[in-house]
């Protein structure tokens, strides 16, 4: 099964087919070559149809991944949230610390008295 | 990327600098023994006292705080709200997929509605077991109409797009200096100072305001260039070790504006087929080369707002790139090729808001004349 670069690049390639073939459909109406344009016509309404249908695989290829995706940058989000608190809680330790400062000060200032 | 344990480098750090202070206590008194100059003098008050040690002490910390700290890693929050803004603007392509997804649903519930057995598809299939599960007919029948699968589409770049929004506003978050405010900072200062003063005060000895003065601006700037030099780092790694992820999505993001655009052509040339068929069929002239017109005006704003979309996505792409480079390197990084980007989409989108208005007008107006 093609992968889906080359549904795309098919798909594109269909495309530009059906737009050329619709202007050649038309040039022959308009040279009054019914027939031929009838018949070109059933060909681009087949070329239509797998287009249609591979438009849909295409679209499916998209909306497989997408669950990949929402997962990834959830991570991504959580990860930046963390730098975030982490950072936040670098300044809550830094107050932890001094208040940890000041607690060994008042036991440097009672050791002095008592000895 | 492994983000380093919550403050484990900023408790080294300060534990590392208190207990220095602490340990080396012996040491600093013998070099300040040796000490002639004035202002090694004046920090002796009173030799052996425990005041004169903890003002070594001090001295000790601001030095260590100062040589180990040597500079303020600034971070401008600028170019991460420009970023922020920029990637919020992008969800505005809802606007160009809803109008093609209406055109897709016209077309295809035209050619449904010619079959009993195909518009039995649009019914639900319910489940004994499981009470409120449904689901459609033409998924068990993998025959989802492609309205329904660009629906599907649309939501999930409109999720995708929520997703990334959330993470460039928290890097614009981590980027902001209300995260490091200097008020904190003042708060520690304050506190440290509070300590000392009723320390001396409880031993005697009035404060020395320059000396705390001294003591507080060392620290309150010596912690403030560390969290925010780590920051820098944090948000350095992060924009790094996201670039594959990021380029993927946006990669993702412009296959499905690539979707559309072929979905968009493939509808073009499908009207322009049944205009033909209305030409042959002896149809208004005038009123078929207008709706050929039309129908090219409206293609072509499409094609030209998509493309002013990718362009956009892939500028995302790159700045993100850009951002981590620069802060690397002490640059400010340039978004205004992003910003000239989001304004070339508002642009086409505002165009083709106006072809589309103009189009309605004309359809109604020629509705009213058939029925007249």
């Amino acid at each position: 099964m093609p992968g889906s670069n080359t549904n795309r690049r098919i798909l594109r390639i269909l495309l530009d087919i059906k737009n050329k073939a619709i202007d050649a459909e038309i040039k022959l109406l308009s040279d009054g070559k019914t027939a031929d344009a009838e018949k070109l016509g059933e060909r681009i309404d087949k070329l239509e149809y797998t287009i249609q249908k591979l438009r849909g695989v295409v679209l499916d290829d998209w909306l497989a991944k997408v669950d990949g995706f929402r997962t990834k940058i959830g991570q991504m989000n959580a990860e930046v949230q963390e730098a975030v608190d982490d950072i936040k809680d670098d300044i809550k330790t830094a107050e932890r610390v001094v208040k940890l400062m000041g607690y060994i000060d008042d036991a440097v200032e009672l050791a002095a008295k008592v000895f | 990327m492994k983000i380093e344990s919550k403050g484990r480098q900023f408790c080294h750090f300060v534990f590392l600098v208190v207990t220095s202070t602490l340990t080396n206590k012996e040491k600093n008194m013998k070099s300040f023994k040796n000490c002639n100059t004035e202002k090694c003098k004046s920090i002796i008050i009173r030799p052996g006292s425990s005041v004169k040690k903890r003002q070594t002490s001090m001295s000790i910390l601001g030095v260590l705080l100062t040589v180990l700290l040597p500079s303020c890693a600034n971070v401008d929050r600028q170019p991460f709200t420009e970023f922020n803004n920029a990637a919020y603007e992008i969800t505005t392509i809802d606007n160009a997929v809803d109008s093609h997804i209406l055109s897709v649903k016209q077309r295809e519930m035209a050619e449904i509605s010619m079959d009993l057995l195909t518009i039995n598809n649009l019914a639900l299939d319910f489940d004994v077991d499981d009470l409120y599960k449904y689901e459609y007919k033409f998924v068990r029948a993998a025959k989802e109409p492609l309205f329904i699968k660009l629906h599907r589409l649309n939501s999930g770049l409109t999720d995708l797009n929520a997703l990334f929004i959330e993470y460039t506003s928290l890097l614009a978050a981590l980027a902001d200096d209300e995260l490091i405010a200097p008020e904190d900072f003042d708060q520690l200062s304050s506190e440290l100072n509070n300590n000392l003063r009723s320390g001396l005060k409880s031993l005697g000895q009035g404060a020395d305001a320059s000396r705390l003065a001294l003591f507080s601006t060392v620290a309150n700037s010596a912690a403030h260039a560390y969290i925010s030099n780590k920051r820098k780092g944090y948000l350095i790694d992060i924009i790094e070790g996201n670039q594959k992820t990021v380029d993927a999505l946006i990669a993702h993001a412009q296959e499905a504006i690539e979707n559309i655009r072929n979905g968009v052509l493939d509808e073009y040339d499908r009207s322009r087929r049944t205009l033909m068929e209305q030409f042959e069929a002896g149809g208004n002239k005038e009123t078929i080369a207008y709706k050929f017109l039309m129908n090219s005006e409206i293609t072509a704003a499409t094609f030209d707002m998509l493309k002013a979309m990718n362009d956009t996505y892939a500028s995302l792409a790159k700045t993100h790139k850009k951002i981590g480079t620069s802060l690397k390197n002490d640059q400010l990084p340039s978004v205004n090729e992003l910003k000239g980007l989001i304004k070339n989409v508002q642009k086409r989108i505002k165009v083709l808001k106006k072809i589309n208005e103009k189009a309605d007008r004309k359809e109604e107006i020629a509705a009213k004349r058939a029925s007249s």
